[in-house]
């Protein structure tokens, strides 16, 4: 199986399991617990149906939107996810001069594999930084104040995972980051030579946004669930989120809204807080995905 | 398995695979992206249940109904099907000469494999020619004529192909007309020779209708999804299809409606029917079930026009969900193609036969000797 063999969603998600160790496939692949709530989010789409109109004269439609004040060609951007160089050794390179070959946002996760400024080098689409408050303030700090020199577009907090979620198959596997050799996994890595060797031929594997801050950021194996529940600030509240939106000054959006509520309160903040953050307001609501 | 083992719509398509190298077999099995539309096309009719009436003295069941001014013995017709010479070297012959025996109407495609000059000396029941927009205007009206002077009773525009469906089938076995041999096909043809000897021996495989104006026509291999993104215009729109309805001067009908407001817009343009369809899942995936969406369409239009609804139909108490509706009649593809590949003339007309006799007996079982006794109180709904 090749990438030309791939034409869906399902296609690439068989060759990624081909082609990974597989404590790290499952980390890609997995959802919390029974997984009922990762099946329903594809299956959601399904109790709906759509009406076509017919002989509108269609001939090439405009997929451009705009959000956080950027106008993308397509109304679909890709998430921020963590640690990109266990899935390819190009790791977020790989994925943000994707993006901005299709003109969208490219999104970096706190815990990415590259830093703020190497992205912002290879890349001059659109960014978009994803934050973690975490318990050493100086952090988070240092974090909004590089995305702002390099010229991010836009921040998303991520405000559902103050605990990580409990993944199972990660707790099967004993994914750590960086891998660690169990016995367990050996076979599996064994299994994927390939892998193996990009791994350890394309440059050291670190959590680069992070690394000069915590020492968890490089060497010491670290599940990410225990990643998470020691760096990340459990009693981060709306102050935080506006102590971050008002630091960055820009578009700013919560990522992981799902109460009405919720929505509407990161509405009042911004009423209360700013004049000039339209996409917040437009923003929450829509991400819901989690890290 | 022959065909005398074949009772209903599963037994031909379990036939039909088994006599169809798999890109032709895929080809007609096939739908769009994930194939949940075509799926649902079917299972739709399991979300509604049939309420019978008893004791009403239904010895003699009359299945006819009248559509585009013609009456049909039955209230189903075969939908008009591209290439049907690969599925069965007779082709649209057979479809046509079984279709007249039944005195039922069927559709000849824009991409048929039998001209419409032959279809006409061949069938006199009444016929629908379907109609593809190409961006080569001589084209079409080379079409529209030659359908005319065949004396065809019904002509249909289909409005649902204006781009090609993701047909992940297709891709995957490397469908293509006329089929072309890979290293991964050839296995799939070399095992089913008696396909192979009866194509290549039993006459040319052209497209009629298209060959003098275009290449894909004839000897370069093209895939569907290719034609209908090249040839086909994609800025046809309602005023295209209203100068083809007056152009065509008889009855006239748009394949592949599904909201209200087309279905409405229909009647402003001329339209005397409508088949409320989605290409049999083939081209938009998440799109709405025929049946879902019946009811609307009928309860908007069914008095200004004839409402067919196409696709999914697989058993006689699909048929008769739909005709309780307010359908005037139905409409199907792999209904009778199944057939066709499993046996030819022969393999369709056992088809119609089944579901004739399906009709039949669920007509009495529901208290019913004529397609206009059913309503919408034979119906219930689940949700
Ligand atoms: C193999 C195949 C070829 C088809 N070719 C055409 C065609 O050339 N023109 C057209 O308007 N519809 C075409 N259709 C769609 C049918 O007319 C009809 O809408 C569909 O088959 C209905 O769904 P059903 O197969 O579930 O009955 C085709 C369908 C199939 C299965």
């Amino acid at each position: 199986m090749k990438l030309k063999d791939c034409h869906n969603f399902s296609d690439f998600r068989k060759l990624a399991k081909k082609k990974l160790p597989s404590p790290i496939f499952h980390y890609i692949d997995g959802g919390a617990d029974d997984e009922l709530t990762l099946r329903r989010n594809t299956e959601s789409f399904n109790d709906c149906d759509l009406v076509p109109n017919i002989l509108a004269s269609v001939g090439k439609p405009d997929l451009s939107t705009t959000v956080f004040g950027k106008k993308i060609d397509m109304p679909i951007f890709l998430s921020p996810t963590a640690m990109q160089r266990l899935y390819h050794h190009d790791g977020d390179k790989a994925s943000a001069r994707a993006a901005e070959k299709f003109g969208t946002f490219y999104s970096m996760s706190t815990m990415a594999n590259n830093s703020i400024e190497e992205i912002a080098d290879i890349s001059s689409g659109p960014k978009l930084f994803q934050l973690y408050v975490h318990k050493d303030n100086s952090i988070t700090d240092d974090l909004i104040d590089r995305c702002r020199v390099s010229k991010f577009d836009g921040m998303c907090l991520t405000v559902d995972t103050l605990v990580a979620g409990n993944r199972e198959k990660d707790h099967r596997t004993g994914f750590t980051t960086p891998p660690k050799l169990t016995l367990q996994s050996l076979m599996s890595f064994a299994l994927h030579p390939q892998w193996v060797f990009n791994y350890f031929t394309h440059g050291k594997f670190e959590m680069s946004n992070v690394k000069n801050k915590t020492d968890k950021g490089t060497n010491i194996s670290k599940s990410v669930i225990e990643y998470i529940n020691e760096q990340y600030d459990p009693a981060m509240s709306w102050k935080d989120a506006e102590y971050c939106v008002k630091k960055w000054n820009g578009p700013f959006a919560l990522k992981g809204v799902m109460a009405v509520e919720d929505a509407k309160k990161s509405y009042r903040y911004w009423v209360h807080s700013n004049n000039g953050f339209k996409s917040w307001r437009k923003a929450a609501g829509w991400v819901k995905i989690t890290f | 398995m022959n065909l005398d083992d074949c009772h209903n719509f599963r037994d031909f398509r379990k036939l039909a695979k088994k006599k169809l190298p798999s890109p032709i077999f895929h080809y007609i099995d096939g739908a769009a992206d994930d194939e949940i539309t075509y799926d649902r096309n079917t299972s739709s009719f399991n979300d509604v249940d049939l309420v019978p009436n008893v004791l009403r003295g239904v010895e003699n069941v009359d299945l006819s109904t009248t559509i585009f001014g013609k009456k049909l013995d039955l209230p189903f017709y075969l939908a008009p099907t591209a290439l049907q010479r690969l599925f069965h070297y007779d082709g649209e012959r057979a479809v046509g000469k079984a279709a007249q025996k039944f005195n039922t109407m069927f559709g000849v495609s824009a991409l048929a494999t039998v001209s419409v000059e032959e279809i006409a000396s061949l069938v006199d029941t009444p016929k629908m020619f379907q109609f593809y927009f190409h961006k080569d205007r001589g084209l079409n009206d080379s079409c529209l004529e030659r359908a005319k002077a065949a004396k065809f009773d019904v002509m249909a525009l289909t409005v649902d192909t204006i781009t090609g469906g993701n047909r992940e089938r297709d891709l995957r076995t490397g469908f293509t007309s006329p089929p072309k041999l890979t290293p991964s096909s050839l296995f799939s043809f070399a095992t089913k020779p008696m396909w192979g000897i009866n194509y290549l021996t039993k006459g040319k495989f052209e497209l009629p209708h298209l060959q003098d104006y275009v290449k894909e026509g004839t000897d370069t291999n093209t895939s569907i999804g290719q034609y209908f993104s090249t040839m086909l215009d994609q800025s046809m729109n309602w005023k295209d299809a209203e100068k083809l309805c007056s152009q065509w001067g008889g009855h006239f009908a748009l394949k592949g409606i599904m909201s209200v407001e087309d279905a409405k817009r229909a009647v402003d343009i001329g339209c005397t029917g409508i088949m409320v369809s989605n290409h049999g899942g083939r081209q938009l995936d998440g799109s709405r079930a025929p049946f879902d969406q019946l009811a609307e369409i009928v309860d908007a239009v069914g008095d200004k026009l004839d409402v067919i609804c196409e696709g999914g139909f697989q058993r006689g108490t699909h048929m008769l969900k739909a005709l309780s509706l307010g359908a005037k009649a139905c409409s199907g593809g792999r209904l009778y193609l199944y057939a066709l590949a499993a046996g030819g003339q022969a393999g369709v007309e056992r088809a119609i036969e089944k579901y004739k006799a399906e009709l039949v007996r669920d007509m009495k079982l529901m208290g019913c000797t004529k397609i206009s006794d059913l309503n919408r109180d034979n119906l219930r709904f689940r949700r």
